[in-house]
C-alpha cells in the first residue's frame, strides 16, 4: 500500500466532497475503499474515481440511478479491456507463425485458414 | 498564454450562466477522457473547455475575469489525473470484482476456457422465479499486512455498513486476489439465495521482504570477514528466523536459495532468495588499512576485467 489516504483527507483533495456525499457513494457501492485496521483507506484510485463521480453528478447532474449504470458499464469495459490487453500480450509472446494464423482468423471470417 | 475562456467554449462573454453549462457539457460528453477511455486524443481536447468552465461556473470568479482582475490562468491548476489512468491497470479491484473475478487466474481446461470466455459475463441475473431473485453480491476490499497474506490467517472485519464478516487470507494469498464468500452478500429476494460477498484482498508491502510469484526475495547485509572466511548468518524468513550458510569468498549481489522457504503456490512452496550485500566496517581502522595495503602489494585482482572500454 504505497498510497493510502484517510477519509478527510480524500475529502480535502476533491473540492466537491463531503462526508455525507462520500458515504452516499459507499452506500451505492460504486466507491469501496479498502477496509484497514486503522479504518477505511483510500488510494489515488479512489480519489480519481472520486472526482469523476462528483463531476458526473455536479456537471452532468446524473442522477443516482443512472450514476450506478454509468459506473458498472465503466468498470466492465475496464475490465474487458484490461483481459483484451492481457490476452494480447499472451499473443505477443507466441511465435510469430502462431500470431501470423490469429491475425488470418481475425482479418478472416473466423474460419480456419 | 492561456486561451479566452469564452472561445475555448465556443461562447462570448456575453453568455449566459446556463449557456456556458451548456457548452460545457457538450464539449465533456463526447471529449471528457474518463467517458471516452478509448480515446487518447480526448484530453487534449477536453483540457481547454475543462479548464473555462472551472473559470466560468463560479459567478464570482467570472467576475473577477470579466473585470480584469485575474486573468484566465487563475483558473490553472497542478495536472489532474483521470480515472481512467489508473482504472486501466490489472489490479483495479473495480474492474475485477464487478467481473466475477479474473478468468486467468482460475484453475481452467483450455479448450473450454476459450468456448467460454466472454460468456458468463453478465452476472447477476439468473432469476429462478418470477420475484424470487438472489441478493446482490457485495464488493469489498481488505488491507492485509504482507506476513499475514504469506503464511495465511483468520480476520474478522468490520463492515463499512455494519455487521461483521469472518475472513480466512490463504497461505501464500496474492495481491489482488479476489475472495468469494458465499452467502455473505445481501440478503435475496423472495425465496431468491442471499448474494456472495466478494473481497480483493490489498497485500500491504513488507520493508525487507519482496514477494516474487512464490518466491521471497530479501538482501542480507553481510561482513566483510563473513563474506571472506563464510559462515552461518541468521536471516528473516516469512515462518522465522534460520540461518543460512554464506560461502568462503562470497560477493555482493551473490543469491544464496532457501528451498521451500517462499510461500505457496499451486505448485508447491516457493523458495527464499537471499541476496547478499556485502558492509564495510562503520570505521576503518588502523590495522585493517594496514593490512589491506599489505595484501593489496602481493595479491592484486581484477573484478572488473572483460567490463572496461578498450
Amino acid at each position: 500500500m504505497t498510497d493510502a489516504y484517510a477519509p478527510a483527507q480524500v475529502i480535502e483533495s476533491v473540492a466537491s466532497l463531503t462526508a455525507d456525499r462520500l458515504a452516499h457513494f459507499e452506500r451505492l457501492q460504486i466507491v469501496t475503499p479498502m477496509i484497514t485496521a486503522d479504518g477505511p483507506r483510500y488510494r489515488m484510485l479512489d480519489i480519481r474515481r472520486i472526482t469523476l463521480l462528483c463531476e458526473l453528478t455536479d456537471d452532468f447532474e446524473v442522477n443516482e440511478d443512472a450514476l450506478v449504470i454509468i459506473m458498472s458499464l465503466l468498470d466492465q469495459l475496464h475490465g474487458a479491456q484490461g483481459r483484451l490487453d492481457q490476452v494480447m500480450q499472451a499473443i505477443g509472446a507466441e511465435p510469430s507463425e502462431i500470431k501470423e494464423r490469429l491475425l488470418q482468423r481475425l482479418q478472416g471470417d473466423g474460419t480456419a485458414p | 498564454m492561456p486561451k479566452d475562456p469564452y472561445a475555448a467554449l465556443g461562447l462570448t462573454k456575453t453568455a449566459s450562466a446556463d449557456e456556458i453549462k451548456k457548452a460545457y457539457r457538450r464539449i465533456a460528453r463526447t471529449d471528457h477522457p474518463d467517458l471516452n477511455p478509448d480515446d487518447p486524443l480526448s484530453e487534449a481536447r477536453f483540457k481547454d473547455a475543462g479548464r473555462a468552465y472551472d473559470l466560468l461556473k463560479d459567478p464570482d470568479q467570472r467576475r473577477r475575469f470579466d473585470a480584469g482582475e485575474i486573468d484566465a490562468s487563475g483558473a490553472e491548476k497542478a495536472p489532474r489525473g483521470y480515472y481512467r489512468d489508473e482504472a486501466r491497470r490489472p489490479e483495479n479491484p473495480y474492474a475485477q470484482g464487478r467481473a466475477g473475478g479474473n478468468p486467468f487466474n482460475d484453475a481452467f481446461d483450455p479448450d473450454d476456457f476459450f468456448a467460454s470466455f466472454g460468456r458468463n459475463r453478465g452476472g447477476g441475473f439468473n432469476r429462478s422465479g418470477f420475484g424470487d431473485r438472489p441478493g446482490e453480491d457485495t464488493q469489498y476490499r481488505l488491507s492485509v499486512p504482507f506476513l499475514d497474506a504469506a503464511t495465511g490467517t483468520k480476520t474478522r472485519i468490520t463492515l463499512p455498513e455494519g455487521g461483521t464478516l469472518e475472513v480466512a487470507i490463504p497461505e501464500g494469498a496474492r495481491d489482488g486476489q479476489i475472495l468469494r464468500l458465499r452467502g455473505k452478500g445481501a440478503p435475496g429476494f423472495g425465496a431468491g439465495r442471499r448474494g456472495d460477498a466478494f473481497i480483493t484482498l490489498d497485500v500491504t508491502p513488507h520493508p525487507d521482504f519482496e514477494r516474487d510469484g512464490d518466491d521471497i526475495v530479501v538482501t542480507l547485509p553481510i561482513t566483510i570477514d563473513e563474506a571472506i572466511l563464510g559462515g552461518k548468518v541468521p536471516v528473516r524468513t516469512v515462518s522465522g528466523t534460520v540461518n543460512v550458510s554464506v560461502p568462503a569468498g562470497a560477493s555482493s549481489g551473490q543469491v544464496l536459495r532457501l528451498k521451500g522457504r517462499g510461500v505457496k503456490g499451486r505448485t508447491g512452496k516457493g523458495d527464499q532468495r537471499v541476496i547478499l550485500r556485502i558492509v564495510s566496517p562503520p570505521r576503518i581502522d588502523a590495522a585493517l588499512k594496514q593490512f589491506m595495503e599489505g595484501w593489496r602489494a602481493d595479491h592484486p585482482y581484477d573484478p572488473r576485467a572483460g567490463k572496461e572500454p578498450v
